[in-house]
């Protein structure tokens, strides 16, 4: 086990350089000058060229690469052009908002997956099945901003129960980051719970089937356990494999949902950045980002040795 | 916990441990219900083993799955009754089966790859059991599968206990099912052709572990099987299923020396002996009837070769046609057809 971490670990090294060197490429290939909007409104032509040589944005793009590179391993992910603000700080006063709203939204996912999935899977083809994978497909076509405008009409303007914007950080106040992450997490989380409980349904009606359940009857257990016990374990790491790849999803999706609920995450800020070609600060979500996913994905390998031994022994 | 002791199964010996009566079972299709099996009869009695053999759609495994109460969801049983220690099986509601199955009846498959659940140790399956029907405690129960796993001869059983199924060969996840279905000390055991898939050397271990286990526990053991070498070695009685019906029964050493039925013959001349390894291998003509596709009369008569006009008739009951002995067959009394000697 330990050595599935500290390989996963030292696969992000290679990866984190793939990933920035191309978005490091493509948002030089963008259109757009951030010296001409750095220099100010009555630039003159000599001091953009002096703003642009500061920054050294002349020089070759892997010369530019190379030194944010060489940057980053001294553990400095460098400045904000605009804000002169530490881009590793800004970033993690953001990241928790965040992290808190992809975590909610995953909790969100699980707790309607789960038993959606079981009911639909054990009563495949009867009546509360074909409600459950309808309702799924509905979750899956919803677009998220659809969603989260139809949420803040019923539960924040006509009953004005949560807030519609903001955050609360978990440290001030439990309750009032819960209540403004709410509607946040529902809109981000439906998605995946949706194709989650496809999932579930779909290996839990493939589990079934098997031999081993017809042993596990022929014991003379109980319902709940053949079914809760000796399915659902099985019939669990086909919905963990999608729950991994949901994270990424999520941190996606979170750019649209931060947005709409006013939000001070990831999102946000990348959005800014990228519209104002803030090179720094889009490199440092990226790397963000990418820890983010392949932590996820290590936490999902680990829990599904758990779950299939077999997987455990190699 | 005296779960180390065998008790005795069944207080009086002599009554049956289970008895069938005029069974039958009917699957859902296409075009209505179809009779898989028909008008099945048996009793087996503690320490006894009774032989089900037939081709594969016979209607062996269906009988078997009747008693567990695991046929499948478009089966019904139309009429007949399954008496388990006395206790009505057919139409019983589901919580009975579950009491029953595990503690008193118990199923070995024929799939020991896939039988086992790939997800737990072994330990937890067979501790599993224990813990449903007897209440024990989680370290009770795994001291009853270490007992259990010494028990079926699998070596280092207190630490074999922690491995998972895909540790185990094809032949140790057979005995590992063996200890799943002995834990509770049932009294019927039924074994679904359960050394069809090990090859010959493993399987005459698992036999011999059977019959051992038969000794020690009172068992009464349903076997199922297509393999009439297999029979020879282990069953007291024998019945021969064809087309969903019993066609013969007798005592195993009698229906190999005297077959009352052309089917049966057909059967025993199929089987490879050492002496004839020159020939060829003798195999009955023709595929058994689809349930749709029943010919009228005796069911065997398209492919058998001693066929005459009244075989298309009417369907010929089951009778006896000596003491202990019975037979579908309308011309058992003036065929003189042949056994084999041991």
């Amino acid at each position: 086990m330990t050595r599935l971490v500290v390989r996963r670990l030292l696969s992000l090294i290679p990866l984190l350089l793939i990933v920035t060197f191309l978005t490091f490429s493509l948002i030089l290939l963008v259109p757009g000058d951030p010296a001409v909007t750095l220099a100010g409104d009555n630039a003159t032509p000599e001091q953009i060229d002096a703003t642009r040589e500061r920054l050294g944005l002349n020089d070759p793009m892997l010369v530019q690469y190379g030194k944010w590179v060489g940057d980053v391993l001294t553990g400095d992910l460098g400045t904000s052009l605009y804000r002169n603000e530490q881009v590793s700080e800004t970033i993690i006063d953001r990241l928790p908002v965040t992290l808190s709203l992809t975590f909610l939204a995953l909790v969100v996912a699980l707790v309607v997956a789960i038993p959606a999935g079981l009911i639909a899977g054990t009563r495949a083809g009867r009546a509360s099945d074909k409600v459950a994978t309808v309702a799924a497909s509905v979750g899956v076509a919803t677009p998220s901003f659809l969603l989260a405008l139809i949420l803040l009409l019923f539960f924040a303007i006509w009953n004005p129960w949560l807030p519609a914007t903001g955050y609360v950080a978990l440290e001030d106040s439990p309750w009032e980051w819960f209540r403004h992450l709410v509607l946040p997490a529902i809109t981000l989380g439906t998605a995946a719970a949706a194709e989650m409980t496809r999932q579930l349904r779909s290996s839990l009606v493939d589990v079934l089937k098997q031999d081993y359940i017809r042993t596990a009857w022929s014991k003379g257990l109980a319902s709940r356990v053949v079914v809760g016990k000796h399915a659902l374990k099985n019939a669990a790491a086909p919905m963990l494999t999608v729950a991994g790849l949901q994270v990424t999803v999520l941190l996606g999706g979170s750019i649209i949902v931060e947005q709409i609920f006013g939000l001070p995450g990831l999102g946000q800020l990348v959005i800014s950045a990228v519209n104002s070609r803030d090179l720094p600060m889009i490199q440092g979500v990226v790397v963000a980002s990418v820890i983010i996913a392949v932590l996820a994905n290590l936490v999902v390998d680990l829990l599904y040795g758990y779950l299939n031994p077999k997987v455990r022994a190699q | 916990m005296t779960a180390s002791e065998p008790t005795l199964a069944g207080a009086d010996r002599r009554s049956p441990v289970l008895s069938i009566e005029n069974l039958t079972v009917e699957l859902a299709g296409e075009h209505g219900h179809v009779r898989v099996l028909d008008d099945v009869n048996f009793e087996i009695g503690a320490r006894e083993t009774l032989g089900l053999v037939g081709e594969s759609g016979s209607g062996k495994t269906i009988t078997a799955l009747s008693v567990m109460g695991l046929l499948p969801k478009s089966a019904r049983i139309p009429s007949g009754s399954i008496e388990m220690e006395g206790e009505q099986i057919v139409g019983c509601p589901l919580s009975d089966l579950q009491r029953l199955r595990g503690s008193r009846m118990a199923m070995v498959f024929q799939e020991p790859m896939t039988s086992l659940n790939p997800a737990f140790t072994v330990g937890d399956q067979i501790g599993e059991t224990v813990r449903r029907h007897r209440g024990a405690s989680r370290r009770a129960a795994r001291a009853r599968a270490v007992e259990m796993l010494d028990l079926v001869g699998i070596p280092n059983a207190a630490r074999r206990v922690r491995s998972y199924p895909h540790e185990f060969s094809g032949g140790m996840r057979q005995r590992v099912m063996m200890a799943i279905a002995l834990a509770c000390e049932p009294a019927l055991l039924i074994a679904d052709e359960p050394t069809t898939a090990l090859d010959v050397t493993i399987q005459a271990q698992l036999l011999d572990l059977l019959r051992d286990l038969q000794d020690q526990l009172d068992l009464a053991l349903l076997f199922i099987t297509h393999d009439l070498g297999v029979v020879a070695d282990i069953c007291d009685r024998v019945m021969v299923m064809y087309a969903g019906q019993v066609i013969e029964g007798a005592d195993a050493e009698t229906l190999f020396e005297h077959p009352e039925h052309p089917y049966t013959e057909g059967l025993l001349r199929a089987m490879p002996h050492i002496e004839t390894r020159s020939g060829e291998l003798f195999s009955i003509p023709g595929s058994p009837p689809a349930p749709l596709d029943r010919p009228p009369g005796c069911a065997f008569n398209p492919r058998c070769g001693y066929a005459e006009p009244t075989c298309t008739a009417d369907a010929p009951p089951l009778r006896s046609i000596e003491p202990n002995h019975t037979t579908r067959c309308l011309l058992a009394e003036k065929l003189r057809l042949q056994g084999v000697q041991e």
